[in-house]
């Protein structure tokens, strides 16, 4: 630090400098975060006019009465647990091998970050294309290797498949970048000494890469984890305004935006919006008190 | 390294300052001219040739007019534009008027967000006006819409196809069935649906004797009509007799395609299967046929309504152009242009209108079904149970939830929205 | 030998990813450039007979696209710079400053991003609007103006900086200042990319925001435009893949253009962890 000590005159400088940044977020993002925690609990509301009646608990009530509420949560968890492994596991497989390549390493880095830089909006239409049950590339490649056609985007049990690997293949490149920027920053000299003590390289991946690695794999995981929780664009812009066939892709997200534009239930909207807070924030404590104990930093 | 970044940022930047100035020097858009003449601001969802058509009428309008100009302004598509009412609706920037499904009437007067029509229109009010129509724009005794871009649901027919299978125009849905038993060997379709069939099946439910929501207000989804009409459509998808559009939304696709014989579509369809259909393919429409011995066909589209927040100026510059669109002489045209059937009978009847059908047949059908056409009740909370009426539908094609249980669930869920309000 | 062989597996396997990655590209590009018959023909045909370059002529004639174009250009430039620099002065407070309530803001703000955005969309429409600013540029840049993410990268750069060299510049006579825009911010460009990079993208690509405060296509930005494309081409698939292919384009030009930057600029912010 600069300055050693805190007292009003740093203080005060301090605040000017992070004035501008905290003029926008007031009112653009604390605002209106206060805002909607207050219509959480908003029961008779009028929400043209702003008019309060009463309040309570009852949209939460409603929330855990409401079996669309349980299929959005089933489902988001699932995306979880189909995303956040995946691309973590792929992304560092990956990022070893393109750290192993002898040429062309930016060249291959290029193709695999090119997916990050696409409009969500824009592509997904491209993998409505590419998973169409009559003319889609996908199960004409399927056709070759014998496998019969999936309607991908109209089957329930295809239709988070979809969606997972489209976000899959969307999100690799900027967690593969993560990873190598990591790997960089291991010091050659570990794989030297473990080279002299005769480790094959499996164990110079599980005892250097993997320990040394922890800081990367935490930051990676819970980045995705929190970004796989609020997924909405995609549903929203692959099943074309729908939440997916029988509801197979209604996740939270796009249960609060189905329930605030479509169904007019404002404040339901904003109790679901505080559900799916409070449940990032706890898994991300969890994980913030597990890598105090097992992230070497 | 160093010089090199900043130069190559510098030239990128410089690039991009320079095409925008280019472009915006070019084709800045025409801001509202200010003049004296009070504007109104008018909010739709029509994309493409019919957002063209529109942007002509509202012209002709203008010229007419000293005292008011239209400024029609183009939200993207409903979806996007019953959003975008929300919001302004919050903020209070609601346009003067906008495009609103019928159902969306009551919801919007609950809020008191639309103004009742009855004192602008006068005292014609909408005398002349199909009765279906007509009866729609009505809630609670007030006229609060007027019938504007209404399409009906009809059936697209490929000539090629009946020929060569040797099959008949049909004059009910059962002989579709029979069509499709008949063609299953070929591995064709008799129909295809769009995405969803609930228009379809609301259509048959009517001939049969019921609609989803009755006149009182009663859930009648589990009514023997509702039922058997469900049964009948799943049955026919169920043996492929029939498909549904998927992930093509409109079931154009597999109509152009050879995939199905038929398709019932909207007829504001029409100009889009004129433009994309392949130039070889002969086609034709036709109004939808019988169910148990009676026609019935769903109308949809858009009528317009008039927002409370404008001012009295706002208002009676808004009525004006609404009398304007629904006048004989407006309505030939704007249906003549899009497809869109003509809102009052003596503009079917007119010369000019019927001179239009002979030369462009493919029209016909949504005029000649406007005598058994229907609309669906609308109630407060109409669009939560659309939606849940497009996951039944969904549930019962993708999920192969059985019809029964499927019904038994959404009238439940429809009687709990019909009470809560 | 046994080196050549697994370099030979490896090149092998990496080029067959990176195929997978650049399939949907390809596909859309080839797509994009067949006739409405050629796109449903069973097996696909990649390269059409005759390059239908007419359907880009026709996607972009469809909608004012070269003013969405333009739209996107002017936000995106604007909203990323006025980030970058409410970002800078806030992660120099966050890096190299002590003060009161520090902590607090810190954490409090890194909550805040686990807030789904979806949510803010309404209370912020309705702020705009008392600000006259809806269907304006300002109503697609103001929110945007400050990001915690970026400051969050930021602040990690920054301390990677020792501060020998800030008392260093001081016995030369600099301000504090002085010290963040003369030398701090220069020593830091590769992460100041990085972060820029990534803001333009995420500024390029949003959807639902511009979709709710633009009226008409005096401020809508490419994919609003684009999503208002779909309805009216509905199942004409070489239509939509042209129109994807112009939305898509820039941003995979200023990022091939910028790339080197990008891991370089990454490796020294905060994500190295």
């Amino acid at each position: 630090m600069i300055n050693q000590k805190k007292n009003w005159k740093t203080t005060l400088q301090a605040y000017l400098y992070l004035l501008p940044m905290l003029l926008v977020l007031l009112v653009f993002c604390i605002y209106p975060i206060v805002q909607s925690f207050l219509m959480s609990i908003y029961t008779k509301y009028d929400f043209f006019t702003n008019k309060v009646g009463a309040i309570g608990w009852d949209n939460f009530r409603y929330l855990f009465a409401d079996p669309d509420f349980y299929i959005a949560l089933k489902n988001t968890l699932i995306f979880v647990f189909g995303v956040v492994p995946l691309t973590i596991v792929l992304s560092l497989i990956i990022a070893l091998m393109l750290n192993k390549l002898r040429w062309f390493s930016s060249l291959f880095r290029t193709i695999y970050f090119l997916p990050f830089v696409t409009s969500t909006v824009a592509i997904a239409m491209v993998w409505n294309w590419i998973y169409h049950s009559n003319y889609g590339f996908l199960n004409y490649l399927l056709g070759l290797v014998g496998i019969q056609p999936i309607n991908w985007l109209n089957d329930p049990h295809y239709a988070m498949w979809a969606l997972i690997i489209m976000s899959v293949w969307k999100g690799l490149g900027f967690n593969i970048i993560l990873f190598l920027v990591g790997l960089n920053n291991i010091d050659n000299r570990y794989y030297q000494a473990a080279a002299i003590d005769g480790a094959n390289s499996w164990q110079q991946f599980l005892h250097i890469t993997v320990p040394l690695l922890s800081p990367t794999t935490f930051l990676v995981t819970v980045n995705e984890i929190i970004v796989s929780f609020k997924v909405f664009d995609q549903v929203f812009a692959l099943f074309q305004n729908s939440p997916g066939p029988s509801k197979a892709c209604l996740t939270l997200v796009y249960y609060l935006y189905q329930k605030f534009y479509i169904e007019n239930k404002y404040t339901i909207a904003a109790a679901s919006g505080v559900i799916l807070f409070l449940l990032i924030l706890v898994v991300t404590l969890i994980q913030l008190s597990y890598s105090r104990r097992h992230v070497h930093y | 390294m160093k010089t090199n970044f900043w130069k190559k940022l510098i030239t990128v930047v410089l690039a991009l300052v320079l095409s925008v100035g280019s472009v915006l020097s070019t084709s800045s858009i025409p801001t509202q001219a200010a003049h004296k003449k009070t504007t109104i601001v008018f909010w739709h969802g029509l994309n493409g040739p019919y957002r063209k058509s529109l942007d002509t009428v509202v012209a002709d309008f203008n010229k007419s007019q000293s005292q008011y100009k239209v400024v029609a302004k183009a939200q993207g598509n409903y979806s996007a534009l019953q959003q975008k009412i929300m919001a302004a609706a919050k903020s209070q920037t609601l346009p003067v008027i906008s495009q609103a499904t019928y159902t969306a009437v009551p919801d919007y007067a609950k809020d008191k967000l639309i103004a009742p029509l009855d004192s602008y229109l006068g005292s014609a009010k909408l005398k002349g006006i199909y009765p279906a129509f007509a009866q729609s724009s009505k809630y609670q005794g007030k006229y609060y819409s007027v019938p504007f871009s209404k399409s009906t649901r009809i059936m697209y027919y490929n000539q090629d196809l009946m020929d060569k299978y040797n099959i008949k125009k049909p004059a009910s849905w059962e002989e579709i069935q029979k069509d499709g038993q008949k063609l299953k060997s070929k591995n064709i379709a008799a129909l295809t649906f769009d995405k969803s069939f609930d228009q379809e099946w609301e259509g048959l439910a009517k001939s049969a004797g019921s609609t989803f929501v009755d006149s009182k207000l009663k859930p009648q989804l589990t009514s023997k009509p509702v039922k058997n009409s469900a049964k009948f459509i799943m049955n026919m998808v169920n043996k492929k007799e029939a498909l549904t559009a998927g992930e093509d939304l409109y079931g154009d696709k597999n109509f152009t395609s050879g995939k199905s014989i038929f398709y019932v579509g909207s007829s504001a369809g029409i100009a889009t299967m004129k433009q994309h259909a392949p130039k070889s393919l002969k086609w034709g429409t036709m109004p939808l046929p019988s169910y148990k011995g009676k026609k019935a066909t769903q109308f949809a589209g858009n009528d317009l309504v008039m927002y409370k927040s404008a001012s009295k100026k706002e208002k009676q510059g808004a009525a004006a152009f609404m009398k304007y669109l629904i006048s004989k002489k407006t309505t030939i045209k704007w249906a003549k242009m899009t497809g869109y059937v003509p809102v009052r009978k003596s503009a079917v009847e007119s010369s000019e209108y019927q001179n239009f059908l002979k030369k462009d047949p493919t029209a016909k059908a949504a005029v000649d079904s406007l005598p058994f056409g229907f609309q669906s009740t609308a109630f407060v909370g109409f669009s939560e149970f659309r939606n849940d009426l497009v996951s039944t539908v969904d549930n019962m094609l993708t999920q192969h939830k059985p019809v029964n249980q499927a019904l038994k669930d959404l009238q439940s869920k429809t009687k709990t929205i019909i009470n809560q309000k | 030998m046994k080196k050549t062989m697994s370099q030979v597996l490896l090149y092998v396997i990496v080029s067959l990813g990176a195929i997978i990655m650049l399939l949907p590209f390809l596909w859309m590009i080839s797509t994009s450039l067949k006739t409405s018959t050629e796109t449903i023909k069973i097996p696909p045909i990649w390269i059409p007979k005759v390059l239908r370059w007419a359907n880009y002529v026709e996607a972009f004639k469809a909608a004012p696209f070269m003013r969405y174009f333009v739209n996107s250009v002017v936000v995106t430039l604007v909203t990323t710079l006025g980030q970058i620099v409410t970002s800078i002065l806030a992660a120099f407070a966050f890096a190299k400053l002590n003060f009161h309530g520090k902590n607090f803001l810190f954490s409090f703000f890194l909550g805040t991003m686990m807030i789904p955005g979806e949510m803010l969309l309404i209370p912020n429409f309705v702020t705009l609007s008392k600000m006259h600013l809806i269907n304006t540029y300002g109503a697609l840049i103001l929110p945007y103006l400050a990001s915690f993410f970026t400051v969050f990268m930021l602040k990690q750069s920054f301390q990677a900086v020792p501060d020998s060299i800030y008392f260093a510049a001081k016995i030369d006579g600099a301000s504090d200042w002085g010290f963040l825009w003369r030398i701090l911010v220069p020593m830091s460009k590769s992460s100041i990319t990085a972060v820029t990079v990534l803001q333009m993208i995420g500024s390029w690509n949003a959807f639902m925001w511009p979709l709710i405060v633009t009226n008409d296509a005096t401020a809508r930005t490419l994919p609003v435009g684009l999503q208002a494309f779909t309805t009216d081409a509905g199942t004409e698939y070489q239509l939509l893949m042209a129109a994807s292919t112009f939305v898509i384009i820039p941003m995979v030009i200023l990022y091939l253009f910028l790339q080197k930057y990008i891991i370089a600029g990454i490796s020294k912010s905060g994500l190295k962890g």
